[in-house]
């Protein structure tokens, strides 16, 4: 008969024998119990490793109803999606538009309560201005549907719009302020660049903005009789003043070249170039973003391909220049046009 | 040279004068000075060509007064804009100021210039104004509404928009003062945006009442049916129409030009193939023929250009087979000439919409239950009727009186003698079933004059999928077909008999004659039938009613009164009458053991009586079933 002593330490003996000490871990049912046996526990070294984590998902490519080929009316300004359609405003039609950049045809539309112009994509949500509401309204990216809005009361006439996806923010023009508003993925109004006025660095008619997040700078189109000639303004993020390119062309006795007068969208390449459409000059012009020197034109109103009636909206994507012909209603491409 | 002279002068104007104070809107609006000289002449370098090509000077405006332009200048805080979505020949988009009745594209500076600051018009409208015909003309308009307005009815034909019309309906600038909404502000239906075209409100605002021409029709879109469901869409009322339900099919390139003018949906910008009508379709076969191209172009597969729900409420555009359409009996009809028409002449009409079911013609006119004058049935009947012009008269072989019996032992069901076609029959019974039920009107033809798939809904396709073996050997599509809804499910638009349910003969059939074959108790000689033969329904049934021979009366069920040999070829009352000599070959009800009129009457035309148990009825409430040989 064995002496209490021996009990004891054969209970021990047995502890360490079974390699775990008693541990409601261990207190399996027993639909798992065949595989608690192996891996009593996560982490455990019978354990098999763990699953490397699911990778977040993509961003949502804008899918929305289908849409008529010429369902256009008057597109305004542009955006890209993820997958490189491109996101379209038509205040005429009042719809905001999916287009396919190699029909360059309307694929999927969404009709709005206004008159959409300005128009982003951020964060599988789809940013417009409505001026007639004085909002700014998010679309759903998968179907379209209405996300909410905001801005009221603070958004007077949303002119055109940039996002820097990395930061989260949205950069609006605002037409009827005649200023830059900077919000937030969330419609928290982060800040305010500029405004009107004559002064260096003031607004006469803010029209187009893009941003380059690499140097933190904004980038915005403006015209007006307080604004002569026209000009791109350049402010840093902060909102800090720190160039213009001019619209003045070179005047001699006989006559004028060169310049613009109507900017309208603004789009930055990847190597940092700027790309504007002008209104009159039926083309887009191609600037340095250091010497801040036009380096090349797009089209032209006799002599472009294709032809131009106000181009409002341009976006860079890949190779090509894609344009918001607002009078033609059409998107038109300069392929290889960011060659 | 002329150049050198306008830059001088605009440069002394601009130096002497720089933001001249004069271009504020006539005075209406004190805005800021965006008129000066260098903003639109561009001293200072723009990089744009002169402006003397219009579409140059447009531009220039409406690159502020457009769609992307910061300018508000619109006294309703609306920015201007004018170009509309019209196409000319060459594709390009134009301006036009009343479409196409100018010879030649107006643009801003027609109407606007420095010319109307001196004479203090509102919007820079000019104050001698060099009209197209009339030379130079005063114009004066200092007021939106009534004295000096755009038309203010006076004898003074000064009205911005009376100045130059010669041609209009209203408001020349001869006179005499016109009736037409004088002292109003022209521009609340006659949008700047739109060229002035009346297009106040868009489509649905100006066609809901007439206007000289014009026709009214948003009230039809209220009728039975139509192409825009409005209501199911969650528009208010069809004053609510949007205009891309009517540009779905209607071509605006020259709108107001006095034609209605229809576009190939899958390719709208072709106007070759534009339908432009010149007469009336409704009473017009020639010009209903017109339509065909245009409603086929969208009842195919991709519907409008690959959008088979086009219209507000998401209706799915019925795809039309036009290979079947082409073969069919219909268009090969000669009376027929397409799809349009007022139902002597074609069969739909106006997409805008119908007091009878889909679209057909004549639309106004409305269903008149329970006759059958108007609704489906009696519109088919429009044609194929004693006088034509289709060769099958229907009208007189349903117009047959119908035997209605009350039959007790069938939870005192209403039977009566046919399909429920009539609305007669469905008021009675409360079953439904229509021509188009059996029927394609649009791909129906004499090789096979009734639907494959009536009810599309349960898996069977008639002559592909087969319930029974013997009818596939026998290549018998039409027991098929009629199986296809006695079945136990029903084809779409059908609906039970609310006393006595469909007939699932199908079930009763392959469990009882499918199993054993047919009984050949007492088969009399010279029928050709034989024990076991599978019977086709069409030996004991008909689908339309019918006095095929010689009594004078329509049978319960839709039983024939004269059953056939099996070659088809001998009418089986030449065989010697088992029954009393007087009897008929039809009957009033199925429990009449002793009377005349019986089944056991109707089922001795084949079968010996002196062979048989009882001598009354034989149907199912008796010994046999649906073709069984005892229950």
């Amino acid at each position: 008969m064995a002496s209490r002593g021996h009990l004891v330490l054969a209970f021990v003996a047995a502890l360490l024998l079974s390699g775990c000490a008693v541990d409601d871990r261990d207190m399996v049912t027993d639909a798992d119990a065949s595989f608690k046996k192996e891996c009593p526990y996560p982490g455990h070294k019978h354990c098999p490793p763990e699953p490397p984590p699911e990778p977040p998902p993509g961003p949502v490519e804008p899918d929305f109803p289908g849409a008529a080929f010429d369902a256009l009316r008057g597109p305004l300004r542009m955006a890209l999606t993820p997958a490189g359609r491109l996101l379209v405003s038509d205040s005429r039609a009042r719809k905001i538009f999916t287009v396919d950049p190699t029909t360059r045809l309307p694929d999927g539309e969404v009709t709005m309560d206004g008159k959409p112009t300005a128009i982003a994509y951020l964060d599988d949500v789809v940013y417009v201005g409505n001026p007639s509401r004085g909002t700014i309204e998010k679309y759903d990216a998968d179907g379209g549907g209405f996300a909410g809005d905001f801005g009221s009361g603070a958004v007077a006439h949303a002119m055109d719009m940039a996002v820097d996806g990395g930061a989260g923010l949205l950069f609006v023009v605002d037409g009827g302020d005649r200023n830059v508003k900077v919000f937030d993925g969330a419609g928290q109004l982060q800040s305010t660049i500029s405004g009107p006025g004559i002064a260096l660095g003031e607004f006469a008619n803010p029209i187009g903005i893009a941003v380059n997040d690499s140097l933190q700078e904004v980038y915005v189109t403006d015209y007006g009789p307080d604004a002569d000639p026209a000009n791109i303004k350049i402010f840093q993020y902060d909102g800090t003043f720190v160039a213009e390119i001019s619209g003045a062309g070179s005047c001699g006795m006989l006559g004028c070249s060169g310049g613009f007068s109507r900017p309208q969208g603004i789009s930055v390449a990847p190597d940092g170039r700027l790309f504007v459409a002008d209104a009159m000059l039926a083309g887009v012009l191609v600037f340095d973003r250091t010497t801040m020197k036009q380096t090349a034109t797009l089209g032209g109103r006799d002599t472009g391909i294709p032809a131009l009636r106000i181009p409002a909206g341009v976006v860079v994507s890949g190779d090509n220049v894609y344009v918001a012909s607002n009078r033609t209603h059409s998107v038109e491409v300069f392929e290889g046009g960011a060659l | 040279m002329r150049i050198p002279r306008l830059f001088a002068a605009l440069l002394f104007v601009s130096v002497a004068t720089p933001g001249l104070p004069g271009f504020t809107d006539g005075g209406l609006l004190a805005q800021t000075p965006m008129h000066n000289c260098s903003f639109c002449h561009n001293l200072h370098g723009g990089g744009y060509a002169a402006l003397g090509d219009w579409a140059v000077t447009e531009d220039l405006c409406l690159s502020c007064h457009g769609d992307a332009g910061p300018a508000t200048v619109d006294r309703d805080g609306v920015q201007v804009a004018v170009p509309k979505s019209g196409r000319n020949d060459d594709g390009n988009t134009f301006v036009a100021h009343n479409g196409a009745k100018h010879s030649a594209p107006t643009n801003c500076w027609d109407c606007h210039n420095h010319e109307g600051e001196a004479s203090l018009n509102f919007k820079m409208v000019q104050g001698l104004m060099p009209t197209p015909s009339s030379g130079d003309q005063t114009v004066v308009f200092t007021a939106w509404t009534g004295t000096n307005s755009f038309a203010d009815g006076d004898a003074t034909y000064d009205g911005v928009c009376e100045v130059c019309h010669t041609a209009t309906n209203y408001h020349q600038n001869i006179g005499p003062p016109g009736s037409h909404n004088f002292t109003d502000d022209c521009t609340a239906c006659h949008l700047h945006g739109s060229g002035f075209e009346g297009a106040g409100g868009g489509c649905a605002g100006c066609h809901s009442s007439t206007q000289g021409t014009r026709r009214a029709v948003v009230g039809e879109f209220d009728r039975t049916s139509h192409h825009v469901d409005w209501a199911g869409g969650g528009l208010a009322s069809s004053a609510d129409i949007p205009d891309s339900d009517c540009t779905t099919c209607h071509d605006q390139s020259a709108h107001q030009a006095g034609n209605v003018r229809l576009k190939d949906v899958d390719d709208p910008l072709n106007t070759a193939v534009s339908v432009v009508l010149t007469g009336d379709p409704n009473t017009s076969s020639t010009e209903a023929a017109k339509l065909s191209a245009h409603c086929l172009s969208c009842h195919d597969a991709d519907g409008a250009n690959g959008n088979t729900t086009p219209f507000t409420g998401g209706a799915t555009v019925p795809e039309i087979d036009n290979t079947a359409w082409l073969a069919s009996s219909h268009e090969g009809s000669a009376s027929l000439a397409g799809c349009y028409g007022n139902g002597t002449f074609g069969c739909h009409s106006s997409g805008h919409g119908s007091e009878k079911t889909q679209l057909l013609g004549l639309p106004a006119t409305a269903a008149t239950a329970p006759a059958y004058a108007e609704q489906e049935e009696g519109f088919c009947f429009n044609c194929h009727d004693s006088d034509g012009p289709a060769g099958t008269d229907m009208d007189s072989v349903w117009g047959e009186s119908i035997n209605w019996v009350q039959m007790a032992l069938d939870g005192d069901a209403a039977i009566n003698d046919r399909h429920d076609v009539q609305q007669a029959a469905q008021a009675e019974s409360g079953a439904v079933i229509e021509c188009t039920s059996c029927h394609n009107p649009h791909t129906d033809a004499s090789a096979q004059p009734y639907r494959l798939d009536p009810d599309p809904g349960d898996g069977h396709v008639v002559g592909t999928d087969w319930y029974f073996t013997a009818y596939q050997t026998a290549g018998d599509v039409l027991s098929e077909f009629c199986l296809d809804c006695h079945d136990g499910s029903f084809a779409p638009g059908t609906s039970d008999h609310s006393t006595s349910p469909l007939v699932n003969i199908r079930s009763t059939w392959i469990t009882d004659v499918m199993g054993e074959g047919s009984g050949g108790a007492g088969l009399i000689a010279g029928t050709g039938w034989a024990e076991g033969d599978v019977l086709p329904c069409s030996t004991c049934h008909l689908p339309h009613p019918r006095v095929d021979q010689d009594f004078g009366v329509t049978n319960l069920a839709a039983l024939v009164d004269t059953v056939k040999s099996k070659d088809g070829a001998t009418y089986l009352p030449s065989i010697p009458k088992q029954g009393p000599a007087t009897f008929l070959y039809s009957f009033t009800d199925y429990s009449d053991d002793t009377g005349a009129q019986n089944t056991g009457n109707f089922c001795m035309t084949c079968h010996d009586r002196s062979g048989m148990i009882g001598k009354g009825s034989c149907y199912s409430s008796r010994c046999h079933g649906h073709g069984n040989k005892l229950n």
